[in-house]
């Protein structure tokens, strides 16, 4: 822990002497000697990546001489243009438009909304003139009124509110940033794209709205009062050399967010894939605090914690096994994925009933303005995407589906031992968006996903994801909003063993979840960003019964029973803005579970091991009766300290509780993991989680670095006895044990958003120790010692770069390298019978070899014609370029009478794969 | 929970895995005494209780620490019987001990090892002798089988035990096993050499011969969850299409251990271990201690086993497989010529074949002409019938 705190206080003094540096534009060092302004324009461009956009006939005679090695692109634009009336734009990321001389502005009053029809349904879309000419390089900049001037008053709190679309399809713009530049007054479009922006009636003011991969908006706002104003967002002009605006921008410094990771379509895009399957959850695995076990198994670690502390969420959707085939590839596809945000601390309050890390993922709503198609065919799928508008600008139907197309890969292995096997795997997406005419919104969304695994002559394992959400989101009063979601899923596993024809058994089981949740938020007062909501959830599970299975069975059926819970909530948050520069989220979530009949127990003899030969009684408990009851509050509180506009510094606190966990020993999440309910002796395990974070960025923010440290403290942690086995026995209590988790690190990390060249790095130093020793010598694993986790990987690497070769070209690397996983070790053998046996050592004494791998990819895009029916791509890339033999495990075996080590790769060569992508429409459709 | 060997297998196949040889460095090592002891009420076994101290792993990586584990010597040993009689160990040679000819375990009694190894005193539980029932049947199959981890499959036939017990279950099992086979050399031999000429002699008798061999491996199984109490098919060893073993008529004897609970799953958890870890979903292994603690220091740990079993045994014979070829040890016959005697390189007492068309001597692997070099015997074993 020391140690953390030395590497944290190193970078925090490294930081300071960027303290200074106020505005964040570039210092250069120039030297012109008498040059014409194109000149001058062309070598900015040329060595310093300045975009100067302007007219030539603006500029005729200018000349520019300088000599400074401390200077700005502005001062000297001042300097030479000011004289001559021409006035100029700093747009940022390097760009500066110049005015033109003698600007004579025209404004034309757009629509003007009065406050008072907000609820009524005279709305009309607000309609904007351009400022300037056409020039596709000029900047748009719309004037527009809000509110009714006949009554405006007195400096007053008002609301800006609307919705964010996408001009060319109608989508909602996730995620862009809505701000008044050189004020902390911002908002960031939510999910249905709509943001509500708090100002001051009687103001005017400079507004920008900027997402990444859409042309950035500016508005001249006069605020009379509250109202709406609806933006359509342009996707970014092919022909504009370059414009990169990036959501996270905002996010990064000034934001509340920490521990929080947002990736786009466009970045899920550029990253290396493994045998032509692009997977949002390997995209994920790049981020600093997020590992795997191993190679192709299903499931993360976040921040040192078991892969049943993460909450995928799909729309809503709790989405209980996230793997196709094993967890080689993500139940996600790709295409039908906007992004997602990955919270691995500061939790947002609405989230709860996971203790590590919240996925939230969001899909495509479909196309508003006309229909598009698109897909994808790689080795081992294919896959289909149509949208289409149902009415236009209204209301999107959004259909995926993904599908192995053949067993071909398994048919061509020449192997016996598994000839007549089978593999499929498929998923469906469906979706519906409405918006209604006061900007409410509807979203039906339906997911399903599906897959089967056979060998004809053991074994057969099949299970499906099924859910559906409905989401409402409207506006309530002027300030406020409100999302309403209804929510059911299902996931269903089958599992079939013919391994030994006389106990050949078949076990089916589900667990079923609905949910309501209810959340508002609005302004109540200047300088607070409030909520609260409620959310409970029916959970029902089915554990299922093991079924002989086929004639010869004589295996006797063995009940799993059946478990209900309700698990609910309460939350309220307050976002405060202290000072300019102080902000502070308090926030908490009260959690209740009630563990429901219909049910039966055991109850075990007194001052006796929970163990089977300790049962003293069977209890029937009826439907309904709460068997036990747990609740407690989870504390959400984070601060941010800006200390100037490009450097912050943030700390949070968090307490998680979680009520439903996966029932697995195994190193990785196997497909057979079933579920199970904290119960009367099982408690809900519970975490606090503290971190720190410092954020600084660079060069007008096309660097973001950030350094966050954690500590968290987890309690009730569930681990399981030795040699538990939890596929036969169906008294759980007396398998498990559970204990404290102790986790912490620090991970730094680095991104480049802008340029030819983007990508990021990050370096994780992470531990993850267990301790199981209860009072009781049965309570105790590993003799009460503490030991590492078995996802406890110190040292975490990862680089993932994209160069952008030409328009058509870009080529893509990652780079790999953490530090192999725990592992237990024989440490001496003996013999039995003259056979040779092992005798291990402690819990995860030793680790496997580390692990490094480096991936490329190169893709190449069809022509680049703005005129076009379909648009196809070429996706060629290696995964594990070196061929290095990574280990999975090491293990040993008795061969012939001796003992063998033994090492399993899982990529043990260089794979290549290529795939082909296609879609309707020219390059530039979204 | 541990998914089937063959899905991990598909798994990797499918993902160009690969599995190699590998030896970590380990540094640490748990010294640590290893007791066993087979107790049962089987008429043809001496009971023998072994201790010893396990070997560090370390030796697997070369260095020059001994692999044969330390004997433990100047144990005093006894089994007490739940009527008080006791049975005294002696030691007859380093770290084993035996008791007297003749004293057997009785159905329906219960014993307990009691070791004293220097200060400390090493005691077992009481365990009842439970008897075992007959075996029904064995049965074999021809399957495929992986011999080593990395290695390519054999064909082969894996044996299957079946049997049934009438007392309410669960009953639980392991099955010990001792092959017999019998096997031919190829080459008829005409003449000996003696390190300067050749004289006619036949190696008729040394060409048949009869083996045994102790299957290594732990088989356990039991009827636990099982709606009779009884065995079906539970699988056994397998022998493989390589070798003399399936070559011309092979004899299997089953030894069944009637055993407890405990005891099963001392043996079933080392069988865990050591054949069913690895892959993709492996568990954690864990120390497995047996049923043998010591009762003056209760910290010092130990490992051991004293099983007290019911044996029945049931044998079974079966000739070449019709299923799979047979693949013998390779058998070449080398030219030796006819003139420059003496033969420098053929070793005094060789056997030596020669070709009357042409005159020309030849000879080979002395294992290709006395069967009694490959450890068999040319005695027929008493229990061997004929098909």
């Amino acid at each position: 822990m020391r140690q953390i705190w030395i590497i944290l206080f190193t970078i925090i003094v490294l930081s300071i002497p960027a303290l200074g540096q106020e505005s964040d534009e570039a210092v250069m060092d120039l030297d012109f000697n008498t040059v014409s302004f194109k000149e001058f324009a062309d070598i900015l461009q040329e060595d310093h990546g300045v975009f100067i956009f302007y007219k030539s006939e603006w500029t005729q005679g200018i000349s520019i001489s300088c000599e400074s090695d401390s200077t700005t692109v502005s001062k000297l634009l001042d300097q030479f243009l000011k004289p001559r009336g021409i006035n100029f734009v700093y747009r940022g990321n390097k760009q500066y438009f110049l005015t033109g001389p003698e600007l004579q502005i025209d404004l034309e009053k757009i629509h003007v909304v009065n406050p008072h029809q907000l609820n009524g349904d005279s709305l009309n879309r607000s309609t904007s003139k351009n400022y300037f000419g056409s020039f596709s390089y000029e900047k748009t900049i719309k004037k527009v009124v809000i509110g009714d001037d006949a009554v405006k008053q007195g400096a007053r709190k008002s609301f800006l509110a609307g919705r964010i679309t996408n001009l060319s399809n109608g989508e909602s713009v996730i995620g862009a940033t809505v701000v008044v530049p050189g004020t902390n007054l911002g908002a960031i479009s939510d999910a249905d794209g709509s943001y509500l922006l708090p100002l001051e009636s009687g103001e005017t003011y400079n507004l920008v709205v900027s997402c990444l991969g859409m042309e950035s908006e500016q508005f001249l706002l006069e605020m009379n009062g509250s109202g709406n104003l609806n933006i359509e967002m342009f996707p970014k002009l092919i022909d504009m050399k370059e414009v990169v605006v990036k959501s996270g921008e905002h996010h990064n410094v000034r934001g509340m967010q920490m521990g929080f990771q947002r990736l786009g379509q466009k970045e899920i895009k550029s990253i290396p894939v493994v045998m032509g399957e692009r997977d949002i959850l390997k995209v994920a695995n790049m981020m600093p605090g997020i590992q795997t076990v191993g190679e192709g198994s299903a499931g993360f670690n976040v921040r040192g914690s078991a892969s049943d502390q993460n909450l995928f969420l799909l729309n809503e959707i709790p989405i209980l096994n996230t793997g196709h085939f094993f967890g080689f590839f993500s139940a996600f596809n790709p295409d039908m994925i906007s992004g997602f945000n990955l919270y691995k601390s500061n939790f947002p309050v609405e989230f709860g009933g996971r203790l590590a890390s919240v996925f939230e993922i969001s899909t495509r709503k479909g196309n508003k303005k006309k229909f598009g198609a698109r897909g994808s065919l790689s080795p081992v799928t294919g896959s289909l995407l149509l949208e289409t508008p149902i009415v236009k600008d209204k209301s999107s139907f959004i259909f995926s589906v993904r599908s192995t197309y053949s067993d071909w890969i398994l048919n061509r292995l020449d192997d016996a031992d598994i000839y007549e096997r089978n593999a499929s795997f498929n998923d469906m997406m469906a979706g519906v968006h409405l918006i209604g005419e006061n900007n409410d919104s509807w979203q039906v969304f339906a997911y399903r996903s599906k897959d089967k695994f056979a060998l004809s002559t053991s074994n057969e394992y099949r299970y499906e994801n099924l859910g559906g959400s409905i989401i409402y989101n409207r506006q309530v009063f002027s300030s406020w909003s409100m999302k309403l979601a209804l929510v059911a899923s299902n996931y269903q596993n089958y599992q079939l063993n013919k391994e030994q024809a006389s106990r050949a058994f078949e076990h089916e089981f589900n667990v079923r979840s609905q949910e309501i949740k209810v959340n508002f938020s609005g302004y109540p007062l200047a300088g607070h960003k409030t909520g609260f909501g409620a959310n409970i959830i029916l959970h029902n599970l089915n554990q299922g019964t093991i079924n002989p299975y086929g004639a010869e069975s004589i295996l006797s059926p063995i009940s799993f029973g059946k478990e209900n819970g309700l698990e609910y909530g309460l939350h309220a948050f307050d976002e405060i803005s202290i000072t300019d520069k102080l902000s502070l989220y308090a926030g908490i979530r009260y959690s209740l579970f009630n563990y429901l009949g219909p049910n039966e127990s055991y109850a075990y003899a007194d001052n006796k091991a929970i163990e089977r030969d300790n049962i003293i009684d069977t209890i029937y408990h009826p439907a309904g009766k709460n068997i036990q009851h747990y609740s407690g509050p989870e504390y959400r509180l984070s601060m941010n300290y800006v200390l100037t506009p490009d450097l912050s510094v943030k700390m949070s606190y968090n307490k998680m509780r979680q009520y439903l966990f996966m029932l697995s020993n195994t190193a990785a999440v196997a497909p057979t993991d079933r579920w199970k309910l904290t119960d009367q002796y099982i408690t809900p395990p519970v975490s606090d989680q503290l971190s720190f974070g410092v954020y600084k960025n660079f060069n007008s923010s096309s660097f973001e670095t950030s350094a966050e440290v954690y500590y968290k403290n987890s309690s009730n942690i569930i681990e399981y006895k030795d040699g538990a086995d939890l596929a036969f026995n169906p008294v759980i209590e007396t398998l498990v044990l559970q204990g404290n988790q102790k986790a912490w690190g620090i991970e730094l990390f680095i991104k480049r958003n802008a340029g030819r060249f983007t990508g990021w790095a990050s370096y994780t130093y992470a531990r993850s120790l267990l301790t199981v020793n209860g009072e009781e010598s049965w309570q105790k694993i590993n003799q009460g010692l503490t030991y590492p986790a078995n996802y406890d990987k110190p040292h975490a690497f990862n680089f993932v770069g994209n160069l952008k070769i030409s328009r058509r070209i870009s080529l893509a690397s990652n780079v790999v390298y953490n530090s192999g996983r725990p592992i237990t070790f024989p440490t001496g053998f003996y013999y039995v019978d003259g056979y040779q046996v092992i005798n291990y050592s402690q819990r995860n004494e030793y680790r496997v070899p580390d692990y490094f791998r480096v991936d490329l990819s190169l893709s190449i895009e069809g022509n680049l014609k703005r005129e076009k029916a379909a648009h196809g791509s070429w996706m060629f890339s290696v995964y594990n370029l070196t061929g290095r033999k990574n280990p999975y495990s090491v293990y040993f075996s008795n061969d012939r009478g001796q003992i063998k080590g033994y090492r399993l790769s899982v990529y043990g060569v260089p794979i290549f794969t290529i795939s082909y992508n296609f879609k309707l429409g020219n390059y530039a459709v979204e | 929970m541990r998914l089937s060997s063959k899905i991990i297998l598909v798994v990797l196949v499918f993902s160009h895995s690969c599995i190699d040889p590998f030896l970590p460095d380990t540094t640490g090592y748990d010294d640590m005494l290893f007791f066993e002891c087979l107790f049962s009420d089987d008429t043809s076994q001496v009971t023998s209780l072994s201790i010893s101290r396990s070997v560090p792993m370390l030796t697997m990586s070369g260095n020059n620490v001994s692999n044969i584990p330390a004997k433990i010597r100047g144990a005093s040993a006894r089994i007490d019987r739940n009527d008080g009689e006791q049975y005294i160990f002696t030691e007859t040679e380093p770290g084993l001990y035996v008791l007297p000819n003749g004293i057997i375990a009785e159905i329906g009694k219960s014993y307990k090892l009691i070791v004293h190894v220097e200060q400390e005193t090493f005691e077992s539980q009481f365990q009842t002798l439970i008897e075992s029932p007959p075996i029904d049947t064995l049965t074999y199959n021809a399957t495929l089988q992986r011999l080593t981890e990395d290695g390519e499959a054999y064909q082969g036939y894996r044996f299957y035990i079946s049997s049934n017990n009438n007392d309410p279950g669960p009953s639980y099992y392991r099955w010990d096993m001792n092959a017999t086979f019998k096997y031919t050399v190829p080459f008829a031999a005409t003449h000996t050499w003696d390190g300067r000429e050749v004289h006619p002699a036949s190696n008729r008798d040394l060409r048949t011969c009869w083996k045994s061999k102790n299957i290594l491996g732990i088989f356990v199984g039991n009827s636990e969850g099982l709606a009779e109490n009884k065995i079906q098919k539970a699988p056994l060893h397998f022998e493989s299409q390589y070798g003399d073993a399936l070559s011309i008529r092979y004899s299997l004897l089953v030894k069944q251990h009637a055993i407890s609970e405990s005891v099963w799953s001392f043996w079933n958890s080392l069988d865990k271990l050591v054949n069913q870890s690895g892959g993709l979903y492996e568990t954690q292994p864990f120390r497995v201690e047996g049923n043998i603690h010591c009762t003056t220091n209760p910290e010092l740990f130990v490992a051991g086993i004293f099983e007290v079993s019911g044996v029945t045994e049931k044998r079974i014979f079966l000739n070449q497989p019709t299923e799979f070829e047979i693949i013998p040890v390779n058998c070449t016959l080398d030219t030796i010529g006819t003139e420059d005697l003496p033969w420098y390189r053929v070793p005094v007492g060789d056997w030596i074949t020669e070709d009357f068309s042409s005159g020309e001597f030849f000879t080979s692997n002395q294992k290709c002409y006395d069967c009694t070099q490959k450890g068999g015997t040319t005695v027929k074993p008493p229990f061997w019938i004929h098909d």
